[in-house]
């Protein structure tokens, strides 16, 4: 977040000001980044549903501009925090597109089932998806066993109606649906994040 | 196999799965996009409805405008590819993995009266598999026994705890993302251990700790008095000023060694030479409770 830059906006921030954006979305609460991180996901997703072609620069710089504010004003009255949040990224969401009207786009074709025909593609396609499957193989093997029973539970034999399992398995766990969603989707999004973590390492 | 149609789903989900697909009249797609980011309601819903609509097409159980929408608009993005790439594998290596024997949820909580809707030979099936893992438990156990005398002899014991801590670290690695990163770094640094007892009503004075310069990472072991808690979460607090320095993962408790206890590592660029205390709470069904509280002094390093 620190260093990209997105249009004509000044990346360049100091600690003190992440500091600050960190503490005003935490709001009173102690959250250890968790905020910051979930905030900037919500960003990505928004930016990715209106179909941006740099769906995480946009996010950055959407709490770049709340970090400025925050350095210039020194607090935000809107609340909560991610309100304030969604106010900035339609903004930068309406720059972007009036940025892209201005600029002819000579390679905007972005299809699906885009196919590279030529061998030496597919090999390495290949390639990629061998290392993606032992980077799951290995990222799954370091859940908790309960994580992996919940996992299964929750997501497993994807071909039938779920929904029965899963109100058993809230049931078992003693928690509601939406909790257990929660708790699914988290690990689901810890391997996924995992995943491509190990897959750049290697 | 059940197709994924929208008259099987609640409201509230086909509104959502509309949006996703871009489908929603623009007042409606606004409204959703404040509430997937200001709502933390909405945007758990959200995901785990695009979760289950990508997997729904990973297995071929879209039809109709959904799925003409699904490949025409939401495989437009190449993050949302990769999503449905991740998808793929993720619920193929799913299926790889074994199932849990308690998803029959009337199974593991059966009360009195549904015993009799059982037909008998259920029952009788259920008993000697039941013995049969009683025999296998059993020897199971002998063996263990055996195997932990013989550890006691030799030291394993210490290699068990070793394996512990790097287990524990490569959880909290998988469990919380955003800690993936430092974990990293800590899992290749070199491992400082301290023990630390609960504090007690007598004035004991604080342990002082001097941790070498070129260390990482500092480990410690809070040693429990029980072990009446699951799981547990510990915050380094600086008692001057009040304000929690770091806070752990949640971890769960060893009872490989004497007494049970919680280990955890703290970056030790966090520590200054000053008074700390590690503050350990237990977790319940619904929310965390203080446990003990650990004070420590640090040294200059």
């Amino acid at each position: 977040m620190l260093s990209q830059e997105i249009g004509q906006e000044e990346p360049t921030l100091t600690e003190v000001a992440f500091t600050r954006l960190l503490t005003w979305l935490d709001d009173g609460t102690d959250s250890d980044g968790e905020k910051y991180l979930e905030a900037r996901r919500r960003l990505v997703s928004y930016f990715d549903r209106h179909n941006r072609p740099a769906p995480d620069a946009l996010a950055d710089d959407t709490l770049n501009r709340i970090c400025r504010t925050l350095e210039q004003s020194g607090a935000i009255a809107t609340k909560p925090p991610l309100r304030y949040c969604y106010v900035v990224a339609r903004f930068v969401l309406l720059e972007d597109l009036r940025r892209e009207r201005r600029h002819i786009q000579f390679d905007d074709v972005r299809h699906a089932n885009a196919v590279t025909s030529s061998a030496s593609a597919d090999d390495d396609a290949a390639a990629v998806q061998e290392r993606r499957l032992e980077c799951l193989d290995q990222c799954l093997r370091r859940l908790k066993p309960e994580q992996q029973e919940l996992i299964v539970d929750y997501y497993g034999d994807a071909r039938r109606q779920r929904i029965d399992r899963r109100r058993g398995l809230a049931a078992r766990l003693g928690i509601t649906m939406n909790a257990l969603s929660i708790r699914a989707w988290r690990i689901r999004a810890a391997l996924e994040s995992c995943v491509g973590a190990c897959c750049k390492n290697r | 196999m059940n197709t994924f149609v929208p008259r099987g789903l609640a409201d509230e989900d086909r509104q959502l799965i509309r949006y996703i697909l871009g489908l929603l009249p623009e007042k409606d797609a606004e409204r959703l996009d404040e509430q997937s980011i200001a709502d933390d309601e909405v945007a758990a819903h959200l995901r785990a409805v695009e979760n289950d609509l990508v997997d729904a097409y990973v297995c071929g159980r879209l039809e109709g405008e959904w799925l003409a929408r699904f490949e025409s608009w939401y495989l437009a993005s190449p993050r949302r590819r990769d999503k449905v790439a991740f998808a793929r594998q993720f619920l193929n290596a799913i299926d790889r993995l074994p199932t849990h024997a308690a998803t029959d949820v009337t199974s593991s909580t059966s009360f009195p009266g549904t015993v009799s809707r059982r037909p008998p030979f259920v029952w009788l099936a259920s008993a000697a598999v039941l013995l049969l893992m009683c025999g296998v438990l059993f020897l199971q156990d002998v063996r263990l026994r055996r195997g932990l005398l013989d550890a006691q002899h030799d030291g394993a014991a210490r290699d068990e705890r070793g394996r512990e801590l790097a287990r524990q670290l490569g959880e909290q690695r998988v469990t919380n993302d955003a800690l993936r990163q430092e974990v990293d770094r800590l899992r290749t640094a070199r491992p400082f251990a301290v023990v630390l007892r609960p504090e007690t009503r007598a004035a004991v004075p604080a342990s002082v700790i001097a941790v070498p310069t070129d260390l990482d990472v500092v480990a410690f072991e809070l040693e429990l008095e029980a072990n009446d808690f699951s799981q547990y979460q510990v915050a380094l607090k600086d008692p001057a000023t009040g304000r929690i320095v770091w806070r752990s993962g949640v971890v769960t408790a060893v009872s490989s060694r004497r007494s049970p206890a919680v280990a955890v590592t703290v970056p030790a660029s966090l520590l200054r030479p000053q008074h700390y205390s590690l503050e350990l709470s237990g977790r319940t069904s619904e929310a965390f409770t203080a446990v003990g509280s650990y004070a420590f002094q640090m040294q200059s390093r």
